[in-house]
C-alpha cells in the first residue's frame, strides 16, 4: 500500500513540475563585431528645441544629407542641455553641429569652422513674453520679479533679452529674479504658468509652440523684441575631409532651391542656408565682449 | 499480491477505489491549476517585460537622440532595479549598445558593442522576442519617433519565480492532494467500516450457521438493504431450520422403521460401501452397523446359492449396475459373519436422485428358513398324501399327462397304469375306527412301495384307492407287477387291538397310449378295477375295449345318469325320521330329513348305494339343493306342525359356491321359517373344510338357521371344534349308541360328549336308538334328543302326519 501511494505520489509532482526542471540555459546577450562599411557623421545641433522636436526638425536634413552624400552617414543628435552641448564642442565630439552664434564662438576656439549658416539673421533676436493680463508695461515693471530664460548662454533667447533689459534701466544681475529653465518650451511655459512675470526666448520656438499650443496665444504676448544678430551657423570638425565638408556646404546652400529642401527649412521656419565662414560672426564675438562687460560676466 | 489484497475485502475496495479517485481528481485539479497559473505567469511576465522594455523606449527617445549614454545608464540602471529583470539595454537602430546594465554584473560594460539585431528584423517597428521560454523572457522594443527607428530597448527578465511560484503551487497542491486522499481514505475507512460491519456480522452468522449452531439472530439495527438481506438470511435460516427438523424428523421416522420392520435393510452409497444396517440386518449378517459402515456390502452381505455354494450375484450391485429393482431371489444363503448359514430371500433397489443419478442402494431380505421349510412342505403336500407319504392325486394326474405325452411321441412306447382298491376296507374303518383305517393304509403304502421300481410313481389317489403308474412297461409286465401286489395286500394280516383283518386288492389294469384321454385312461382303470371287484374282489382285471359295454350295467358311472335323471323326474323321496325330546316330552316335533331314490320301477334305492357315486362325481351339491328345495316345499305346508326340521348337507357342497349361493337366496326367500331349520355337517366335512364351513356356518347362523355337528366322534373327535363352530346340537355318532349299555367306553364317550356340549350350551341328540333301555339310559344321562328305529322308522314325508 505506501509503495502504491508513494508511485501515485511521485507520479503527480513529476507531471507537475517535469516542465520546469530543465537545466539552466545561456541566455546571455551575444555580442558581434560591427560590420559597419559608411562611416557615420554626427550632427549635433544645439538645444534650441526639446530632442523629440529638434528630431522632427532636424532628421529629414540628415536624411536628406545622406541621399546625397555616399559613403557618410549623417546623425542628428540632440543635446541634454546647452552646458551638454557646450562639452561636445569643447571635447570635439561629433564632427558636424549647429550651435548657436554664441557657441559658434566655443566652437572656432576648438578645432571646428564655420561652412554655412542659417540665413534669415533678422530673425536672431530675443523677444519677452508676458501673460497678457499682466500688469508689466514697461522694462523697469520686471524688478523685482522672475524671469525665465532658456539657459545662460542663450544668445538670441537670453543675452539678447538680457542685453535689452539692461538698455532698458534694469540691472539684471540686481533688479530681477533670473530663472534659466533649461530650454525655450520651459522658459514660455513658465511665464504661461505664471511662475515667472515675463519669459525669454526667440521667435522659432514661440512660433512653433504657439500654433501647437493655440492658448499660449491666447494668453501671453509679446511683450518687446529686441536687436538681431547673425543667425545659427553649421560648423564642422576640422578632421572632416574638405571634400565632404565642401559636399555639405553646397547642399546646405542650395537647399531652397529644391522643393525637398524648401520642406526641409519650411520645417526649421527658415528660407534657405548661405554660405558663411568664422569671419561671419566677428559681430557676434564684440556682443559678447561688451555683454561681458556691462550685463553679466559671462 | 495487490491484487489479492485487494480483493479480498470489500472495505479495502471502498478505501482504495475513493483514495484513487480523490488522487485522480485532485491531480487533475492541481495540474489544471498550476497550468493555468504557470500560463497567467507567463503571459503576465512578457506583458510586464514588453511593458518595461516599451517604458525604456519610450523613456530612451531623448537620451537616444542626446546620445546621452550617461543619461540612457541612469535609465536603465533604474528600470534594472524592478524585480527579475537580468538586463537591460538600449541600442541604436544597427544594434550597437548605448547602454547596457546587467544586474548580477554591474561593472560589465558592454557600450559600443554590437547585438546581431539587424538579422532579426522582420518589420523594424516591431517587438523582437530573444527568448521566450520558462526560464527567461527578453524582449527588444523598437525606439520610435515620428514612425524612424532611433534604436531599441531590450530587456530580459527572469522566470525563475515563476517556476518558483509554480513549484510553490504544485507542492502545496500536493500536499492538498495528500490531504484529500487522506480525508477521503478516512471517509471511506468511515463508510467502509459502517458498511462492512454488517456484512462482517452477516459473514460471522453464516460462518456459525457453517459451523452448525442454529437460531442464529441477526440484528443489524440499520434500515438499508443489509438490513433487507439479513432479513431474507434470517427467513431463509428459519426455513432451514425448520426443514432440517423435518429432515431430521424424516430420518428419526425412517430409522425408526428401518429398525422396526422385520426384515434385514442395508444400504449403501453408489460405490457399493455400507452406509447403514438396521438391527434385523445385524443380527442376520452378524455384523454391527458401526462396523459395517464403509465395509464393501460383499464383505457384509456374503451371499451363496443354497445347493451350488457359488457365490450369488449381489441384488445391491447388480440393482445400481442395472438401474432396476431385483426381486426376491430364492435359493439363497447368506453365510453370517460367524458362519453361520442362512436362507434368506433377498431384493436390492438402485437409490436415484432427481439428477437420475444413482446415488447408491438399498438391500432388503429376510429369513427364509421357517418359510422355506414351510415352502419346502407345502411343495410336498401338493404332491403326496399326507397320511401315506405316497404321491397324491394331482402328483398322479400331472405324471399321467407326461406318460400321455410320451406314449404319443414316441411310438411302441408302452406304458401302463395300475389301479388299487382295497376290499374290506370300510369294515376295518367302521369295526375298529378311523385311526386303525389310517394305520392300514400306511402299511399298505408301504406294500406297495416294495413291489414298484423307483422309476414308477405310486399315488394315493383317495380313501383307499391307489394307484401305480408303470414307465416303459407293458400291460403283461403290469399284470406282473399286479400280481405280485395283490398277493403281498391278500396276504398281509391286518392286526388292530386283538383283532386281525384280511383285506385284499381288486385291481384294474389298463394301457396308456398317446391317442387316450387323461379322463379316458381313469375312466379305464377304474372301470376294469370295479369289474375285478364285481367279478369277486381281490382280483386283477385288464381293461378290455369291450368292458366298458359289460360294466355300464353295474358300474357306479351309470350312477352319474341314474341320479341326474332322478334329479330331473323328481324320483329323489323324501323321508323324514322324528327326533324325540327325552328331557320334555311335549315338544314333540322334530324331524330329519333323509333321503331314497326312487327307480323308475317304483323300486326304493338306500343312500349308500347312490352317495358314493354322487360324491365321486360332483354331484352332491345338487342333490342337496334338490333335497332342500323339498324339505322346505314340506315345511311351509307343514309348518304350524313341525317345530324343527333337520337338513343334511354334504362335505363336497360346503366348497360350492354356487350351492351356497342358491341356499342362501333359498333362506333369504323363507325368512319366516329359517328358524326352525336346522342343518346338519358330519364333523369329517366340517373339519375337512374348515376354512369354507366357518364362513358358511356364519351366513346360515346369519339367516336365521340351525346346527348340528353330525357323526360326533366318528372323525377327529376334538371338542375344541366346538368352540370353533357356531353349532347349536351335537348328534353323537351312533357307533356309539348302539353298544351304550354294553360297552363302558362307548358310555364314558356319550357322557363326555354330553357334558362337554352342555357346558357350551349344545344340546345333545343321540342316533341309532334301537330299544327302551337305550333311550333310558340317554334320558337319565341328560342326553337332550334321541332318534332311532325305537322312536321311529324313517317313512316318507307325505305320510309323517296322515
Amino acid at each position: 500500500m505506501q509503495r502504491l501511494l508513494l508511485v501515485l505520489f511521485i507520479g503527480i509532482q513529476s507531471l507537475l513540475t517535469g516542465c520546469s526542471s530543465k537545466s539552466e540555459a545561456d541566455h546571455s546577450p551575444v555580442f558581434i563585431e560591427p560590420t559597419e562599411t559608411v562611416h557615420e557623421y554626427t550632427f549635433a545641433v544645439h538645444p534650441l528645441h526639446n530632442p523629440v522636436r529638434l528630431f522632427e526638425v532636424f532628421n529629414p536634413l540628415m536624411q536628406y544629407l545622406n541621399q546625397h552624400i555616399a559613403d557618410a552617414h549623417f546623425k542628428i543628435e540632440a543635446s541634454r542641455n546647452y552646458q551638454a552641448f557646450d562639452n561636445k564642442l569643447k571635447h570635439e565630439a561629433v564632427e558636424f553641429a549647429l550651435p548657436n552664434p554664441y557657441q559658434t564662438l566655443i566652437a572656432i576656439e576648438h578645432n571646428y569652422r564655420v561652412i554655412a549658416k542659417m540665413a534669415d539673421d533678422e530673425q536672431f533676436k530675443g523677444i519677452i513674453l508676458v501673460r497678457k493680463d499682466s500688469f508689466i508695461k514697461q522694462p523697469s515693471d520686471l524688478k523685482g520679479r522672475a524671469i525665465s530664460y532658456p539657459a545662460p548662454t542663450a544668445l538670441a533667447a537670453t543675452m539678447l533679452p538680457q542685453d535689452f533689459l539692461h538698455k532698458h534701466g534694469v540691472n539684471i544681475q540686481k533688479d530681477v529674479d533670473n530663472r534659466y529653465v533649461g530650454s525655450q518650451e520651459s522658459s514660455i511655459m513658465n511665464v504661461y504658468r505664471g511662475n515667472t512675470a515675463a519669459g525669454a526666448t526667440w521667435p522659432p520656438p514661440w512660433k512653433a509652440l504657439s500654433e501647437e499650443r493655440p492658448q499660449l496665444k491666447n494668453e501671453l504676448k509679446v511683450i518687446w523684441q529686441t536687436q538681431h544678430l547673425v543667425n545659427n551657423s553649421i560648423v564642422a570638425r576640422k578632421d572632416v575631409p574638405e571634400a565632404l565638408a565642401q559636399q555639405v556646404r553646397e547642399l546646405l546652400a542650395n537647399l531652397h532651391t529644391t522643393q525637398e529642401g524648401r520642406e526641409i527649412l519650411a520645417k526649421m521656419h527658415l528660407s534657405r542656408y548661405e554660405l558663411a565662414d568664422n569671419q561671419s560672426y566677428q559681430t557676434v564675438k564684440d556682443f559678447i565682449e561688451q555683454f561681458d562687460q556691462t550685463v553679466r560676466p559671462l | 499480491m495487490l491484487k489479492l489484497f485487494y480483493h479480498n475485502s470489500i472495505k479495502r475496495k471502498l478505501i482504495y477505489g475513493i483514495a484513487a479517485v480523490h488522487a485522480v481528481l485532485m491531480s487533475i485539479f492541481i495540474y489544471d491549476l498550476v497550468s493555468r497559473q504557470q500560463s497567467f505567469l507567463i503571459a503576465e511576465s512578457q506583458a510586464a517585460t514588453t511593458g518595461i522594455a516599451k517604458t525604456l523606449a519610450a523613456n530612451s527617445i531623448p537620451w537616444v537622440l542626446s546620445n546621452d549614454v550617461a543619461g540612457l545608464e541612469e535609465i536603465i540602471t533604474s528600470q534594472s532595479q524592478q524585480s527579475n529583470v537580468k538586463f537591460a539595454m538600449v541600442l541604436d537602430p544597427r544594434g550597437k549598445i548605448l547602454a547596457y546594465f546587467n544586474v548580477d554584473a554591474p561593472d560589465d560594460k558592454k557600450s559600443g558593442q554590437f547585438i546581431d539585431i539587424e538579422r532579426r528584423l522582420s518589420n523594424p517597428k516591431e517587438l523582437i522576442t530573444f527568448f521566450d521560454n520558462d526560464q527567461v523572457i527578453d524582449v527588444a522594443a523598437p525606439i520610435l519617433v515620428n514612425d524612424t527607428l532611433i534604436g531599441w530597448a531590450r530587456v530580459q527578465m527572469s522566470r525563475k519565480n515563476i517556476s518558483n511560484s509554480i513549484q510553490f503551487i504544485t507542492h502545496e497542491g500536493l500536499i492538498y492532494t495528500l490531504f484529500a486522499i487522506l480525508i477521503g481514505t478516512l471517509f471511506a475507512w468511515i463508510m467502509g467500516n459502517n458498511l462492512t460491519k454488517g456484512i462482517y456480522l452477516l459473514i460471522n452468522a453464516t460462518q456459525r450457521v457453517r459451523a452448525g449452531e442454529r437460531g442464529v439472530k441477526i440484528e443489524l439495527n440499520r434500515h438499508d438493504e443489509l438490513e433487507k438481506l439479513a432479513l431474507n438470511f434470517q427467513s431463509m435460516l428459519l426455513d432451514l431450520e425448520a426443514n432440517e427438523k423435518a429432515l431430521h424428523a424424516e430420518k428419526e421416522r425412517a430409522e425408526i422403521t428401518l429398525k422396526s420392520i422385520g426384515d434385514g435393510v442395508i444400504t449403501t452409497d453408489n460405490q457399493g460401501k455400507v452406509t447403514y444396517l438396521n438391527p434385523v440386518s445385524e443380527r442376520l449378517t452378524g455384523w454391527n452397523n458401526c462396523a459395517a459402515k464403509g465395509q464393501p456390502i460383499e464383505e457384509v452381505f456374503r451371499i451363496f446359492h443354497e445347493r451350488t455354494m457359488e457365490p450369488a450375484v449381489n441384488p445391491a450391485l447388480h440393482s445400481m449396475k442395472t438401474r432396476k429393482i431385483i426381486g426376491l431371489a430364492n435359493h439363497t444363503v447368506l453365510i453370517s459373519r460367524n458362519g453361520e448359514q442362512i436362507s434368506i430371500e433377498d431384493s436390492g433397489a438402485p437409490i436415484i436422485d432427481n439428477q437420475n443419478e444413482v446415488i447408491g442402494s438399498v438391500l432388503v431380505f429376510h429369513d427364509a428358513t421357517e418359510a422355506r421349510k414351510l415352502q419346502d412342505r407345502l411343495t410336498w403336500q401338493a404332491t403326496h398324501d399326507s397320511l401315506t407319504g405316497l404321491k397324491n392325486r394331482q402328483a398322479f394326474e400331472n405324471r399321467l399327462d407326461e406318460l400321455i405325452d410320451n406314449a404319443g411321441q414316441e411310438q411302441g412306447r408302452q406304458h401302463s397304469l395300475i389301479y388299487i382298491d382295497l376290499d374290506q376296507f370300510k369294515i376295518v374303518n367302521d369295526t375298529v375306527g378311523h385311526s386303525a383305517g389310517d394305520h392300514l393304509l400306511k402299511q399298505v403304502a408301504t406294500i406297495l412301495e416294495q413291489q414298484t421300481r423307483d422309476s414308477d410313481l405310486l399315488a394315493r389317489l383317495g380313501g383307499d384307492e391307489f394307484a401305480v403308474l408303470l414307465d416303459n412297461c407293458s400291460t403283461e409286465n403290469a399284470e406282473t407287477i399286479a400280481e405280485k401286489i395283490r398277493k403281498q395286500v391278500s396276504d398281509y394280516r391286518f392286526t388292530w387291538e386283538n383283532r386281525i383283518f384280511e383285506i385284499g386288492a381288486s385291481i384294474g389294469i389298463t394301457n396308456i397310449t398317446g391317442i387316450t384321454s387323461k379322463a379316458s385312461i381313469m375312466s379305464q382303470a377304474d372301470m376294469a378295477c370295479y369289474l375285478a371287484k364285481d367279478h369277486g374282489r381281490n382280483r386283477i382285471h385288464v381293461y378290455r375295449a369291450d368292458d366298458q359295454i359289460l360294466a355300464k350295467e353295474f358300474s357306479q358311472l351309470d350312477w352319474v345318469t341314474k341320479i341326474n335323471q332322478a334329479i330331473e323326474n323328481k324320483r329323489f323321496v323324501l323321508f323324514a325320521q322324528k327326533i324325540e325330546n327325552l328331557q320334555n316330552t311335549r315338544r314333540q316335533s322334530a324331524y330329519e330329513i333323509l333321503v331314497r331314490l326312487q327307480t323308475e320301477d317304483g323300486k326304493l334305492i338306500s343312500p349308500d348305494q347312490f352317495l358314493p357315486a354322487a360324491e365321486r362325481f360332483n354331484l352332491m351339491s345338487k342333490l342337496d339343493i334338490y333335497i332342500i328345495q323339498h324339505a322346505f316345499a314340506w315345511i311351509r305346508e307343514k309348518h304350524d306342525q313341525i317345530e324343527l326340521l333337520n337338513i343334511n348337507v354334504s362335505g363336497q357342497s360346503l366348497d360350492n359356491t354356487q350351492f351356497n349361493n342358491s341356499l342362501l337366496q333359498i333362506l333369504e326367500e323363507n325368512e319366516d321359517l329359517n328358524s326352525k331349520i336346522c342343518f346338519e355337517i358330519t364333523e369329517t366335512a366340517a373339519i375337512t373344510h374348515m376354512s369354507a364351513s366357518i364362513s358358511f356356518l356364519h351366513s346360515i347362523k346369519n339367516h336365521g338357521c340351525q346346527l348340528a355337528l353330525d357323526d360326533f366322534g366318528s372323525g377327529f373327535s376334538s371338542f375344541s371344534w366346538l368352540k370353533t363352530l357356531p353349532v347349536d346340537y351335537v348328534k353323537i355318532d351312533g357307533s356309539f349308541i348302539l353298544d351304550v349299555l354294553s360297552d363302558p367306553v362307548d358310555a364314558a364317550m356319550v357322557k363326555a360328549i354330553h357334558t362337554i356340549s352342555q357346558e357350551m350350551g349344545i344340546q345333545s341328540i343321540a342316533e341309532f336308538v334301537e330299544n327302551q333301555e337305550v333311550a333310558d339310559w340317554l334320558k337319565e344321562v341328560g342326553i337332550d334328543y334321541a332318534q332311532g328305529y325305537h322312536f321311529h322308522k324313517p317313512s316318507p314325508i307325505d305320510t309323517i302326519f296322515n
